[in-house]
């Protein structure tokens, strides 16, 4: 009995040590390779480069640039397109574009702005940067999707099935953002991003202005619906310098040669041949006037000496125009809001008399200098720019024509400078004018779905597959928007 | 315990006293077996009808004091208990239990058990069935075999990967029965199936095992058979003995084959049609849509350029034939083994060398095991057995839907017109030392540049090793200690030399990966069958020690300066990624058996399993199981039931559990260098991206801290039944079972921020029938006929997913194409189908001509209705002859080698007469109305719809097949040859493997490849996968 006794003492002992070391030997399911706090820079170089690389991706620039018309994939003459019907969006490109948006980069930026404001001392600055490029974030994907999440958005533990606001409001809610983001700017803290600044480097003052540039940009989407959003407009324009007000503060990422950083679309083909073509809706527009700019975006095939677009999915040949290697150089830049965009934006609005009086002659000079600000950064040759833009058989001057024929002209420089972005090419076609008197006409590619045009990315299949609050019916391709006249 | 002393005191007292009043004997002997001849320790000798007994020490002796005209039971595991009057001397033969009444098997924890005994199924195979047309992947041994076991051999490549499916998936993450090999539990780590964009198969580890080790492998399939492994045995367990020195002489066996291979399926192509654009030809096109071969000139391969010789275009219809080449292995096997009465050893040295069917390709695989015990003392005794085994394997092409590297996308995809010596004598451009590429543009890598120059390798290194001590401080008391470990290092190098296209600055790849598990278990048996009458207990108590430790240190390199130099020094930017996993798990078990009167038996189990990986809440989880069986016809004995040899029925229920991956519960920031690219990389590398030197992103899958293990409950019944002295045996298994609490990454709304969230969600069923019928038509002197059936059918079904939720996709392919779990749904293939009119017409567009398709449609079950094996074994004195057959029944199969043949105008079917348009049979929906279609299309237009991967019903098709898996041929020399010889055996062969694809329903490719790889729940899709072979060997075997 003694001996069992012992036995059973030490047992119970062993039981009593091995529960307490138990519990240590088991507490070891902290991942040793991960934070749980960062520096909030950390974050927004991640969102900022994520959302880039997307943007000029596959998904992206390829999939909008063909349904928008801006390039060609040359049907089956193309090793990497081949035909199809364009309308049938591939489900990935609709479901990653907007996994970017949301989570990729959205996300990554509400963290940043989460943890910069919970610091102490708040760090103003750095949530002031991530809301701004948030809010292009969510301009983007309102435009591109309609109505989307955003008061609800980014909460999963308060809202797990987010509800879609109507884009009316996630546009108002953005200039909201913006404002916010005006107000929270102290250029006299020195808490901000900074070297992880890809863009201004830590200058809060260039950040204002953006945050301006990007305010104008979406009263001029939202105007045509709500034309109460002219006087915010004409408030802007009393101030154009508190806006982006020089090509040198052209908002955009810079790429490299470097392995690995070079622009994604370079990445793409690896300047090999894209297979790629040019849009015949671009070249009808181009061509007649030879603009100085179509070397820059399409390359000649051997023996061509005249650009030849091809028609949405219809078949190129061996003449058929290249998308130039220019554009998909390794150390081209992305654009996310430019100069000469914003001063043709300035020009419509004077065209249009939009929160201003009708100014022409103020149109015509905004108009011509965002043309050569648009074809300089382009690189196009300085003399044929200089030479294109004072020639008013090939650029109009504004205040001989119409007014109807003036604004469709800014329309036109508008698109055909958007060539290179597709996504805002799209935007831009669509607030052209209504239903049917966009610009340019565009006709349905060959072998697209019979019916109207294409008018946006229907909802992620991501979505659909996972949110209940998705709205019924959801939207088709070609539903309009609520911009969308 | 105070009852069992009584009892011995009881007996002792009695003893003595018979000794004073009773005529009493003392009876010794030498009990030994009558296969070897050696004496064997632990029989059980017993007085009949008494509880009293001795048994035998390590040299088969016993004494035991005996009353007069007693009789005297022997009786020992695995042989067949006999009884003799009790003389002075009695030594005694047991011969072995030849039917499965007395049959032993290794159940859970490597506790050997009567067959009888154990209330659920399970199934051994022994090394003859194992070594019979051996695989060098030991799992591919077992396809066919055993019911309710499911052996996919993922793709053609050498050494490459083996999925293994127990009774159905039971999990939406994955599927990975556990092995356990001489009680250490070993890592089955595959590649996983890799990316829609570069997919190598690296192989599983399980691979490694050199057959000709292996003693016994015994699958546990149901949750009662694995209880006692705890959370880790949900999927089923696979338990394997390695071979042991036999006692008595020095023995050497050695097993040679060699073996010759070639692919079981190539697609069939057109050989009418060049390269080109609706008839034109185009040599920047590398397809089959140009004009018809007619020997006119054109700038072909390699003179592309305008003004460059012209030749004339000419079919070559082997040009993709030619280019595998017949592979050659030689797998041997030399091993030497021995024992005496203390101690036993073997020794076994494996290789395999093998070169595979595409160039360059090669495996060099070599195995040291030992296996090794010791008695020190009657209560005292040890083993070790270990292994060694090293690979080193070259040229694992890249498998991918769409990468420019995949040598089958390559060779598939050439034009027709390409002639594969050209190809092979012009890999690389001999005065600018540019590779020629298969079109202009640099388009198009030479499937030998890429077999030259990019091949992917690994190397492994590999060590398991287990030792057990095992004391009885009395016969009924055993306390066994099992530690082991399983440690490997693996190096992957992928490499693309610089001017590959898609990749033309060059860039490699290399892993470093090291995994180590470490396990203990603590057992204590103790063994009463004397304490009740006609009652034997048996108790055991145990408890298990188990940590898993991965780490990873991936680099990635680009843009090399030198050429061919693979140093990081020579790359303009390298990224390292490092990966790390360490998970922990204790538990605490225990078993209780009963048997009562050797036919009824019962079990009961319990284990508790904490883990480090789940929340400290919930850590802990506990899971029982019960199983019972009746031996009815040791009932039935000599009551008139001579035609039933044996009748059992079993029956058992249990709950088990699993955990999850380690660190899924905290809000982690991860650093990462790379981002999404699409058409580039899933994870393209960005950073350091100018000033952003590191990023950190937010978890995409938010993490629950509040997650519960899994939960399975199932049961499950059967019976085994023979009859005619063992001709028929059937088997007959039903089983059910319900899996709770699935922890999965569960789709949330990505506009939450995240895509996934893990949750406790959904239920999986499974259930079916397993039935194996033997047979033995003829059986005479020398000549005896086995057949040997097997068939399984399981349900599974989806029962339940998150409320509101009625689909959940565990895997994805490209363009659309999904596996996906549906409630009331087995997993099944999801993606584009074309559509049908009410009468199951497809609908046709007007315009186009082109079948409408919708998206997001189920296009059928992953799994199959059933499957099946056939065995059919003929002997004759010294031949015999064995043939298996492999059935299944039933399912999908999407195949993305189709689709690309197809679109490309390269198959057969895309040839033909194509000035004949082609109106493809369906209808028009013209204002509510069908009519039908009408519309002429080319064949141009036609098959590149139809093979396009957005209408992925086009290149689905029924998984189904038969197969001729293996036919053996052997002959055993007659052993008088060698009479006065050292030789005691020689047996030569004829074997062969995957002979005969009999029956599919799928075109150009064998329906079993698989993408997504063995690690993957995926499954019934490939893309370009590498073919599967037919191996034709030849054997020889010899015992010294």
């Amino acid at each position: 009995m003694k001996f069992k006794n012992k036995i059973l003492a030490s047992m119970l002992l062993l039981v009593a040590v091995s529960g307490v070391s138990c519990k240590k030997y088991l507490d070891i399911n902290t991942n040793p390779l991960t934070a749980t706090k960062v520096d909030p820079k950390l974050l927004f170089g991640y969102a900022v480069t994520a959302w880039d690389v997307s943007k000029n991706s596959g998904d992206s620039y390829i999939s909008i640039g063909f349904i928008g018309q801006s390039l060609s994939s040359g049907g089956d003459f193309s090793q990497n397109w081949g035909a199809s019907n364009l309308y049938n969006v591939s489900p990935l490109s609709i479901g990653n574009t907007w996994k970017v948006y949301f989570s990729n980069g959205g996300n990554n930026l509400q963290q940043a702005i989460s943890i910069a404001q919970a610091a102490s001392p708040v760090n103003n600055n750095t949530a002031a940067q991530c809301k701004i490029v948030l809010a292009q974030l969510m301009y983007e994907a309102t435009t591109l999707y309609g109505d989307i999440p955003y008061s609800q958005a980014f909460q999963p533990d308060k809202y797990p099935y987010p509800k879609y606001d109507a884009q009316k409001d996630v546009l108002e809610s953005l200039l909201k953002l913006l404002d916010e983001a005006i107000a929270q700017i102290d250029p006299t803290s020195v808490l901000k991003i900074s070297d992880y600044d890809i863009y201004y480097g830590g200058d809060m003052s260039k950040w204002k202005k953006l945050a301006n540039s990007i305010k104008f940009k979406i009263l001029m989407v939202m105007v045509d619906k709500d034309p109460t959003k002219a006087a915010a407009i004409g408030t802007l324009l009393s101030t154009p310098d508190a806006m982006i007000s020089s090509s040198a503060e052209t908002w955009l990422t810079k790429y490299t040669t470097g392995t690995n950083n070079q622009n994604p679309k370079y990445r793409l083909f690896l300047g090999q041949n894209p297979f790629t073509y040019a849009s015949k809706v671009i070249t009808d527009l181009m061509v007649p006037t030879n603009d100085p700019r179509l070397p820059q975006y399409f390359d000649l095939p051997a023996g061509q000496t005249t650009y030849i677009g091809v028609p949405a999915n219809v078949d190129a040949d061996e003449k058929t125009a290249i998308l130039g290697s220019y554009l998909l150089r390794p150390d081209a830049p992305s654009v996310i809001l430019s100069y000469q965009e914003l001063e043709l934006l300035q020009a419509e609005a004077y065209a249009r008399g939009l929160g201003v009086g009708v100014n022409m002659t103020k149109a015509e000079a905004l108009f011509k200098q965002g043309v050569t600000d648009a074809m300089t950064f382009y690189q196009a040759n300085p003399a044929a720019v200089t030479a294109y833009v004072n020639d008013p058989t090939k650029l109009p001057n504004l205040t001989s024509l119409s007014a109807t024929d003036a604004i469709k002209q800014i329309h036109i420089q508008q698109w055909v400078d958007l060539m290179d972005r597709p996504l805002e090419a799209f935007v831009q076609w669509k607030r052209s004018g209504p239903d049917g008197s966009e610009v340019p006409a565009l006709t349905l590619p060959k072998d697209a779905t019979p019916g109207p045009l294409i008018r946006r990315y229907t909802l992620s299949p991501d979505e659909t597959s996972a949110n209940p609050n998705i709205p019924k019916p959801q939207p088709t391709y070609y539903d309009k928007m609520w911009f969308d006249l | 315990m105070k009852h069992k002393l009584l009892k011995i005191f009881m007996v002792c007292f009695f003893c003595t006293a018979s000794m004073a009043f009773a005529q009493n004997r003392t009876v010794t002997g030498t009990v030994t077996a009558k296969d070897d001849g050696l004496p064997i320790p632990g029989v059980t000798v017993k007085i009949k009808g008494t509880t009293t007994g001795a048994q035998t020490n390590a040299t088969g002796k016993y004494t035991l004091s005996v009353p007069t005209g007693s009789t005297l039971v022997f009786s020992f595991i695995g042989y067949v208990s006999i009884e003799k009057p009790a003389a002075d001397v009695v030594n005694v033969v047991l011969v072995p239990a030849s039917n499965q009444l007395n049959e032993v098997v290794v159940t859970a924890l490597n506790i050997s058990r009567e067959a009888k005994t154990i209330g659920y199924s399970s199934s051994t195979l022994k090394s003859e069935d194992l070594t019979k047309a051996r695989d060098a992947n030991v799992l591919n041994s077992m396809a066919g075999k055993v019911a309710g076991v499911r052996i996919n051999s993922q793709s053609g490549t050498l050494g490459g990967s083996t999925k293994i499916v127990i009774r159905g998936v039971n999990s939406f993450n994955g599927n990975s029965p556990l092995f356990v090999i001489d009680g250490l539990t070993v890592s089955d780590n595959t590649s996983s199936g890799g990316t829609v964009a570069n997919n190598v198969d690296f192989g599983n580890r399980m691979g490694d095992l050199s057959s000709d080790d292996i003693e016994s492998m015994t699958v546990l399939k149901g949750a009662a058979a694995t209880a006692l492994y705890g959370s880790r045995a949900l999927d089923g367990a696979v338990i394997i003995t390695t071979k042991k020195g036999k006692k008595g002489t020095f023995s050497v066996d050695i097993n040679s084959s060699v073996r010759f291979d070639n692919p079981l399926v190539l697609p069939k192509f057109q050989n009418e049609y060049a390269q080109g654009n609706q008839g034109v030809y185009a040599n920047t096109q590398l397809n089959g849509w140009g004009p018809k071969i007619t020997g006119q000139s054109v700038n072909q391969f390699p003179n592309f350029t305008a003004g460059s010789p012209q030749t004339p275009l000419v079919a070559y219809p082997d040009n993709v034939k030619d280019f595998f080449q017949t592979g050659v292995s030689a797998i041997n096997n030399i091993s030497f083994g021995g024992g005496d009465e203390k101690s036993d050893y073997r020794v076994s040295f494996s290789s395999a060398n093998e070169k595979g069917i595409i160039p360059e390709s090669s495996l060099d695989r070599y195995t040291l095991a030992v296996n090794t015990g010791r008695n020190f003392s009657d209560k005292l005794s040890s083993r070790f057995s270990g292994s060694y085994t090293n690979i080193v394997s070259d040229g694992r092409p890249a498998q991918s839907a769409n990468n420019q590297n995949a040598i089958i996308n390559s060779v598939y995809g050439l034009p027709r017109t390409v002639d594969i010596n050209a190809l092979k004598n012009n890999v690389v451009d001999p005065v600018t030392g540019v590779q020629q590429f298969l079109a202009p543009g640099r388009l198009g890598n030479n499937p030998y540049w890429i077999m030259d120059y990019n091949r992917n390798s690994n190397s492994v290194d590999r060590f398991t090793g287990t030792y057990n001590l095992t004391y009885k401080p009395v016969t009924w008391v055993t306390l066994s200690n099992t530690f082991g470990a399983d440690i490997y290092t693996e190096k992957r190098s992928l490499i693309l030399r610089k001017g590959t296209a898609g990749y033309l600055p060059g860039q490699f790849t290399k892993y470093d990966l090291l995994s180590k598990q470490v396990n203990d278990d603590f057992l204590a048996t103790f063994e009463q069958n004397n304490l009740v009458k006609d009652f034997k207990f048996k108790l055991l108590v145990g408890g298990n020690i188990n940590q898993r430790f991965n780490q990873t240190n991936q680099v990635d390199a680009f843009n090399l300066t030198i050429d061919q130099l693979y140093t990081y020094s020579n790359a303009a930017s390298s990224t390292a990624t490092l990966g790390y996993q360490k998970r922990r798990l204790l538990g605490l078990y225990g078993d209780l058996s009963i048997g009562y009167k050797d036919y009824l038996f019962l079990d009961v189990t319990g284990r508790n399993d904490w883990t480090s990986t789940l929340p400290v809440d919930s850590r802990s989880y506990f899971y029982p199981s019960v199983s019972g069986s009746f031996v009815f016809s040791e009932v039935l004995k000599d009551k008139g039931f001579d035609w039933l040899s044996f009748g059992k029925l079993r029956a058992s229920w249990a709950s088990v559990g699993s955990d999850l991956g380690p660190y899924q519960l905290d809000y982690q920031y991860s650093p990462t260098s790379t981002v999404f690219l699409q058409y580039v990389d899933a994870n393209a590398i960005v950073f350091p991206a100018g000033p952003i030197a590191t990023a950190f992103a937010a978890p995409r899958t938010l993490p629950n801290s509040t997650l519960k293990p899994q939960k399975e409950n199932s049961y499950e019944f059967g019976t085994e039944l023979k009859f005619l002295n063992n001709r028929i045996g059937l088997d007959f298994t039903y089983y059910h079972s319900n899996i709770k609490n699935q922890l999965i990454s569960i789709t949330v709304p990505p506009s939450t921020g995240y895509f996934a969230k893990v949750v406790n969600a959904g239920v999986i069923q499974n259930s079916g029938i397993e039935a194996t019928l033997n047979l033995v038509p003829v059986k005479l002197k020398d000549f005896e006929w086995n057949i040997n059936v097997n068939f399984a059918k399981n349900n599974q079904k989806v029962k339940e997913l998150l409320p509101g939720l009625n689909l959940y996709s565990v895997a994805s392919g490209y363009s659309g194409l999904l596996i996906q779990a549906e409630v009331g749904q087995s997993l099944g293939l999801y993606g584009g189908q074309f559509s049908r009119s009410p009468d199951g017409q497809y609908i046709i567009d007007p315009t186009s001509g082109l079948r409408v398709v919708t998206q997001g449609k189920r296009l059928g079950s992953i799994y199959a209705d059933w499957t099946g094996g056939l065995n059919n074994t003929f002997r004759y004195k010294g031949f015999s002859l064995s043939s298996l057959i492999d059935i299944r029944k039933g399912g999908v199969f999407f195949s993305g080698t189709v689709s690309g043949l197809r679109t490309s105008g390269l198959a057969a079917e895309t040839g033909g007469d194509r000035s004949q348009l082609i109106v493809d049979k369906g209808v028009n929906l013209v204002n509510g109305a069908y009519v039908p279609n009408t519309k002429a299309i080319n064949a141009q237009n036609y098959w590149s719809w139809i093979g396009s991967t957005t209408n992925t019903e086009g290149s689905v098709f029924d998984a189904g097949f038969i197969k001729l898996r293996e036919v053996q041929f052997a002959y055993q020399l007659p052993s008088k040859l060698f009479k006065a010889s050292f030789v005691k055996g020689i047996q030569i062969g004829v074997e062969g493997r995957n002979l005969w694809l009999i029956k599919s329903h799928v075109p150009h490719v064998d329906p079993e490849l698989n993408f997504f790889g063995s690690g993957s729940v995926g499954e019934g899709v490939e893309f370009n996968s590498i073919p599967s072979t037919r191996t034709i060997g030849m054997n020889l075997r010899v015992s010294l």
